[in-house]
C-alpha cells in the first residue's frame, strides 16, 4: 500500500536555519495493515500524516502509494487520488455546520463521478451505526456521533486507506473505545488504517506501532509496548 | 465532478445562512427592480411619444416653423417673417403637395363665459385642420373656408376647457369672450390628451387663423404650418425645395442663417428619441450604481465567509476537491444568490411597473429585453463579486486550513 523512503520535510524559520521536522523517514505499510503512530507533541506526526495523505509536499524522498509513485504528480491528479484512495478523519471532526449528517457525508461525492450519491451516503452512515441520525445537524449530535459522521464521510468513496489524526482526542473514554471498535471493524473489512494517537491503550489495539521522535521514525512492534518506551509517549 | 450535488449545496448554503443571503441579495433586488421599473417607464414613454408623433405627424408631412434653429418663444421676440402667403406659394411650387395649413397661437389667454374665466391657449387654424393636423370635432362642426376667409368670430373648444367653462350647459351656439372679442362656439374638439411637450390638448380653443391674427393678436404673420405630400418618399426632396423657395421668398443671403425650421418626420423622431435618452439610458445607469454597490457588498460578505469557512475548504480539498473546483463552487454560490435575487428583482419590477402604470396612467412597458438586461446584470454582479473570494478560497493551503 505505502512505501516511503528518504522522506525529509523542513519549515523555514525567520532567524535560524530551517526546522527539520521529518528526517529521512522510511516506512512500508502493506495492504490491510493497522498501524498506530505515537510520539511526543511536535515530533512530526501530523506532518507525516499530511504527506501520507498527499496534502503536503516533501523536499526529498520517494513515496509510492498503491504501486504508483506520487512525486511529480499534478495537484489535480493528487486531488483525484485523495478522493478515490484516501479517507481522512480529524481530531476536530471538521463537519460543516448547519449541514445535515447525510449532506456532510455526500461532500466527497461532489468531487467524484460516482453514481447514486444519496444511496452511498446512507450506506456509509449505516456502516457507522448512524442510520437513524441522517437528517441531524452536527450541533444536534454528540462528539462520538459527530466523529462517526466524519468516518462515514471518509468511507463514502470506499477508499483503501484511512488516515486518522488523533480521532479520539476530543472524545471521552467511552466514546473513544466505541470508535476504536469501529476502526477495528473497518480493518477487519480489509481497509488499511494509519492512526495517530496519544493514548497507549488505544495504540495497543493496532497490529503495529511506530514511534516518531524529533522527526525520526522507529518501529515498536517487536518490543512489548506495555513496557518502558511507551511511558514517555503520553 | 457532480454538478447537481454542487448546485444543491450552493442553494442549501443560501437557505441556511439567511441573514448573509439577505444582505447579499438586497442590493441586487433593489438594483434589478429599479432597472426593470425605469426601463419600463422609458420604453413606455418612448412608445407613447412615438404614438403621438405618428398620430399627429404622419410620414408624408413636413412642418415649417418660424425662427432660426429652435422652436418656441425666443428671448429676442417672435420671428415675424413667416406668412400665410408662404404656404400658398409652397403649395403651388413644391412637387407633390396635396394640402397646406398655416397656424398661429396665442398662449395664456383669459377666456370668459358669463361669470367663469379660464386661461388657455388660443390656436388659429385653417378649415382643413382635420386633414392636415389629424384633428376634427367630436360634436358640432369645425369652421369652414368661408369663415376663415372672412375672419369670422367662431371657435371650436376642447372638451376639458368646455367642461370648465360651461359645466352642465351645452357649449355649442354659446358665446365666449376673448378680450373684447365675442366668439360663437361651433363644436367640440376630438379628445387628444397630453402632447409631447406636456400641454393638455383638450384644454385649448381653435379659431380661424385669420381671426386670431387680425382680431385677437393684431399681427400679419403665423407661427408655423404644415405641408402634406401625396407620397412619403417625396419628403426629403420636398424639404430641399422648401428650403430653397423660403430662402428666396425671405430674401436671405447665402451667408445668413434661415429664419425658419423645416421639420421632417425623421427629424422629429430623432428629436423625440433624443429627449428619451434620459429615461432610457441615464436612469437605468443609476440602477447600475446600485448594482455596483451590491457587488462591493457581496464581495465583502463572501470574503468574510471564506475566512469563516477555512476548515470547510480544507476538508473539501482533503476529500478530493481540485483548486479549480473550489473556485467554481464559490463562484457558483455567489451567482446562485445573485441570479435568484435578480429573478426576485425582475418580478418585483414587473409588479411595480404594471401596478404603477395602472394606478397613475403613466405608460409603462416591460420588455423581454429589459428583463434580460436585469438578469444579465445580476449574473455579472455575481461573477464580478465572487471572483476575488473564490480565488482566495481556492488558493488556501489545505494543511494550514485544517490545523
Ligand atoms: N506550517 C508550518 N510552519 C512552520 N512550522 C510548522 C508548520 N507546521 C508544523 N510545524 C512545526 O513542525 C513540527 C511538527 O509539527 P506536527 O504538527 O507534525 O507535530 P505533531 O507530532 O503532530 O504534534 P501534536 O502531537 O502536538 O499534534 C512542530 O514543531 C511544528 O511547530
Ligand atoms: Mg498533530
Amino acid at each position: 500500500m505505502i512505501e516511503m523512503k528518504g522522506i525529509c520535510k523542513s519549515y523555514p524559520r525567520p532567524d535560524e536555519g530551517p526546522l527539520q521536522v521529518l528526517k529521512n523517514i522510511e516506512i512500508n505499510i502493506s495492504d490491510g495493515e493497522y498501524v498506530a503512530i505515537v510520539g511526543p507533541s511536535g515530533s512530526g506526526k501530523s506532518t507525516l500524516m499530511n504527506i501520507l495523505g498527499l496534502l503536503d509536499h516533501t523536499e526529498s524522498g520517494d513515496y509510492t502509494l498503491g504501486g504508483e509513485s506520487v512525486s511529480g504528480l499534478s495537484s489535480a491528479k493528487l486531488a483525484k487520488l485523495r478522493n478515490q484512495k484516501i479517507g481522512f478523519v480529524f481530531q476536530q471532526f471538521h463537519l460543516l455546520p448547519r449541514t445535515s449528517a447525510i449532506e456532510n457525508v455526500e461532500i466527497p461525492l461532489v468531487y467524484s463521478d460516482a453514481d447514486n450519491p444519496g444511496q452511498r451516503a446512507i450506506a456509509a452512515l449505516e456502516q457507522v451505526g448512524l442510520g437513524d441520525r441522517m437528517k441531524h445537524f452536527p450541533e444536534e449530535l454528540s462528539g462520538g456521533q459527530q466523529q462517526r459522521v466524519a468516518i462515514a464521510r471518509a468511507l463514502v468513496t470506499d477508499p483503501e486507506l484511512i488516515l486518522a489524526d488523533e480521532p479520539t482526542g476530543n472524545l471521552d473514554k467511552a466514546s473513544g473505545e466505541d470508535l476504536m471498535d469501529l476502526f477495528q471493524k473497518l480493518n477487519d473489512d480489509g481497509r488499511t488504517i494509519v492512526m495517530i494517537t496519544h493514548d497507549e491503550n488505544l495504540a495497543k489495539r493496532a497490529q503495529r506501532i511506530v514511534r516518531i521522535d524529533d522527526g525520526r521514525l522507529s518501529e515498536l512492534s517487536d518490543v512489548d509496548p506495555s513496557e518502558s518506551q511507551m511511558g514517555d509517549v503520553v | 465532478m457532480n454538478k447537481k450535488l454542487l448546485f444543491a449545496g450552493s442553494a442549501r448554503m443560501m437557505m441556511r445562512y439567511k441573514m448573509r443571503t439577505f444582505f447579499m441579495a438586497i442590493g441586487i433586488i433593489i438594483g434589478v427592480t429599479s432597472l426593470v421599473f425605469m426601463r419600463a417607464m422609458g420604453v413606455g414613454a418612448e412608445q407613447a411619444m412615438m404614438d403621438t408623433v405618428n398620430k399627429t405627424f404622419s410620414i408624408s408631412t413636413i412642418n415649417l416653423v418660424a425662427g432660426g434653429g429652435h422652436m418656441g418663444p425666443r428671448s429676442d421676440g417672435p420671428v415675424t417673417s413667416l406668412k400665410v402667403a408662404d404656404f400658398v406659394a409652397l403649395e403651388n411650387q413644391v412637387d407633390g403637395v396635396v394640402l397646406q395649413g398655416a397656424m398661429q397661437w396665442f398662449p395664456g389667454q383669459d377666456i370668459r363665459y358669463q361669470g367663469n374665466t379660464r386661461q388657455m391657449a388660443v390656436y388659429g387654424y385653417t378649415a382643413n385642420t382635420e386633414a392636415v393636423w389629424q384633428r376634427g370635432v367630436m360634436e358640432g362642426e369645425y369652421f369652414t373656408d368661408d369663415e376663415v376667409q372672412s375672419a369670422s368670430r367662431v371657435a371650436v373648444i376642447g372638451r376639458r376647457a368646455a367642461d370648465a367653462l360651461f359645466g352642465e350647459e351645452a357649449p355649442i351656439g354659446k358665446q365666449i369672450q376673448v378680450g373684447s372679442v365675442p366668439l360663437t362656439i361651433k363644436g367640440i374638439l376630438e379628445l387628444q390628451g397630453i402632447d409631447t411637450h406636456g400641454a393638455d390638448k383638450d384644454d385649448e380653443i381653435h379659431v380661424p387663423v385669420t381671426t386670431l391674427m387680425r382680431r385677437l393678436m393684431n399681427v400679419d404673420h403665423v407661427f408655423a404650418g404644415r405641408i402634406v405630400l401625396d407620397d412619403p418618399s417625396r419628403v426629403e426632396a420636398a424639404a430641399e425645395q422648401i428650403n430653397t423657395i423660403m430662402r428666396e421668398r425671405h430674401s436671405l443671403a447665402d451667408s445668413e442663417p434661415p429664419d425658419f425650421v423645416v421639420l421632417t418626420p425623421a427629424l422629429v423622431q430623432d428629436i423625440v428619441s433624443n429627449a428619451n435618452r434620459v429615461l432610457l439610458q441615464y436612469l437605468p445607469a443609476a440602477a447600475g450604481v446600485a448594482l455596483l454597490v451590491a457587488a462591493i457588498v457581496i464581495a465583502n460578505i463572501m470574503l468574510i465567509a471564506v475566512k469563516e469557512r477555512v476548515p470547510e475548504i480544507g476538508v473539501r480539498k482533503a476529500v478530493g476537491a481540485e483548486d479549480g473546483q473550489i473556485n467554481f463552487q464559490f463562484l457558483t454560490e455567489t451567482v446562485v444568490v445573485s441570479l435568484t435575487s435578480g429573478l426576485f428583482g425582475a418580478g418585483i419590477g414587473i409588479v411595480a411597473a404594471v401596478g404603477y402604470g395602472s394606478v397613475s396612467g403613466v405608460p409603462m412597458v416591460v420588455t423581454i429585453g429589459s428583463l434580460s438586461l436585469g438578469l444579465a446584470a445580476a449574473v455579472i454582479v455575481g461573477v464580478v463579486a465572487g471572483f476575488l473570494p473564490a480565488k482566495q478560497a481556492s488558493g488556501l493551503n489545505p494543511v494550514n486550513a485544517l490545523r
